[in-house]
């Protein structure tokens, strides 16, 4: 039994285990075969890598401290008005709180002359952006860097159309039935009522996208990869085009 | 690799020393990386120091920073070529050649040395995608696991792919080479 290429690169990475190193050593002690293919693979890695390094150029001077530096300049705008902001309402309050302070009687004046206010309306329910110009009920988010789509209820929904897109942000719409959307900022959870069909559109340039049916993952989008199994659900029906049949 | 966890602020503290030692163990691999997959210096220049800019404002440190910053650099590869392609869309022929191309050998530069950059890059390009990545990826060091997690692929048969790729490109450059 000789050793397979899997090994052979393995032994030649260094990512065997311990014990299964000394096992492979051990047999390339005799069979002279194996020693031949180790020994070309060597040759083919050393080969290649003299060729890449033809193609290097020098690497730029940049330093830790330098980067970091850019970072915080480029959130320095939000933290100038979040920290004007702060510093004008502490010296508001500040202001508010001195005994017999002027802005302290001007604020009483208001509220004691103005009308008892008639009691707010009942509050909506918030609701998830949506889609102004669209029959269908659904919703758009910026995925970030890693970003779960969860159908809660498996039963009603028909199909998941799933495609990859141009686009900045996932997109999920109800194409029939109606659907209730929880968002937060790494996930979004699809309440199906009713037989329903959805559409998921993912942006190809998000980085990790996961489609879950209640605990169940059927379709994985990381980086340029599309993966649909272990669960089967999913077929690519193109390049950019997945369908996923939920009811067999 | 967890990326529940994200943060607004920037890295401080003791996460910045953190920062500081990942940007030792990976600023370098992550240019020569994008440099030998773009052919573009200053855009490897570019993505890698913008790849860490965003490790940086993430607040929180990945569990496989390795992984989370190719998969970073890669995307920002594919963004910035979706959009360099529809800039020289407006461009003349000659001027878009000019924008890709690499400068010319200097003068103490055999010209055969040139020609052998130019059928590695050749090579290169004509790889199929995940090969490319994959044999260029390993030729930094990356795992095995990094690896199969930015490309998503299994990792008990990354050796076997590894094999495949490496065997892929000197074929492919034995035919450019021959055939010049």
């Amino acid at each position: 039994m000789h050793i397979d290429d899997e090994r052979i690169q393995r032994l030649l990475h260094g990512e065997l285990s311990g014990s299964d190193e000394l096992t492979i050593r051990g047999h390339l002690a005799e069979c002279a075969d194996c020693r031949s293919r180790l020994a070309q693979a060597q040759r083919d890695e050393a080969e290649v890598d003299a060729l890449l390094r033809e193609i290097d150029h020098p690497v730029p001077t940049v330093t830790a401290a330098e980067l970091a530096n850019a970072a915080q300049r480029r959130a320095a705008p939000w933290l100038r008005w979040a920290a004007m902001i702060a510093l004008a309402l502490g010296v508001a309050g500040a202001a508010y709180a001195i005994p017999g302070s002027p802005l302290r009687r001007w604020v009483n004046t208001l509220t004691h002359r103005a009308p008892p206010a008639p009691p707010p309306p009942p509050a909506a329910p918030a609701a998830p952006p949506q889609f102004p110009d669209s029959p269908a009920a659904g919703i758009a988010l910026a995925p970030g860097i890693g970003f779960v789509v969860r159908f809660t209820n498996p039963q009603p929904i028909a199909q998941i159309d799933v495609l990859l897109t141009e686009g900045a942000e996932v997109e999920v719409r109800a194409l029939s039935g109606t659907a209730t959307f929880s968002a937060g900022s790494d996930r979004l959870v699809v309440e199906a009522r009713g037989r329903a069909t959805f559409e998921v559109r993912i942006p190809r340039t998000a980085p990790r996208v996961q489609l879950m049916v209640g605990d169940k993952r059927i379709l994985l989008k990381e980086g340029s990869h599309v993966v649909t199994e272990p669960s089967g659900y999913c077929r690519s029906a193109s390049a950019v085009r997945y369908v996923c049949q939920l009811q067999r | 690799m967890s990326q529940s966890h994200r943060d607004s602020g920037s890295i401080s503290g003791g996460r910045l020393t953190e920062f500081a030692e990942l940007f030792h163990a990976h600023f370098e691999r992550i240019y020569r990386y994008l440099d030998r997959l773009t052919g573009d210096r200053e855009l490897a220049a570019d993505i890698a120091q913008e790849a860490f800019i965003r490790l940086h404002r993430r607040g929180s440190l990945p569990d496989a920073p390795a992984a989370w910053l190719i998969t970073v650099a890669l995307n920002l590869v594919r963004n910035t070529r979706s959009t360099e392609r529809r800039r020289r869309e407006l461009l003349t022929p000659a001027r878009g050649e000019q924008v890709q191309a690499d400068a010319p050998p200097g003068p103490d530069e055999t010209v055969s040395r040139a020609e052998v950059r130019g059928h590695v890059r050749a090579t290169l390009d004509r790889m199929p995608e995940r090969e490319r990545h994959m044999l260029l990826l390993r030729a930094e060091g990356y795992s095995y696991r990094d690896i199969a997690q930015t490309l998503g692929l299994n990792e008990a048969s990354v050796g076997v792919l590894l094999g495949r790729a490496k065997r892929a490109f000197r074929e492919t450059y034995g035919e450019i080479h021959d055939a010049h």
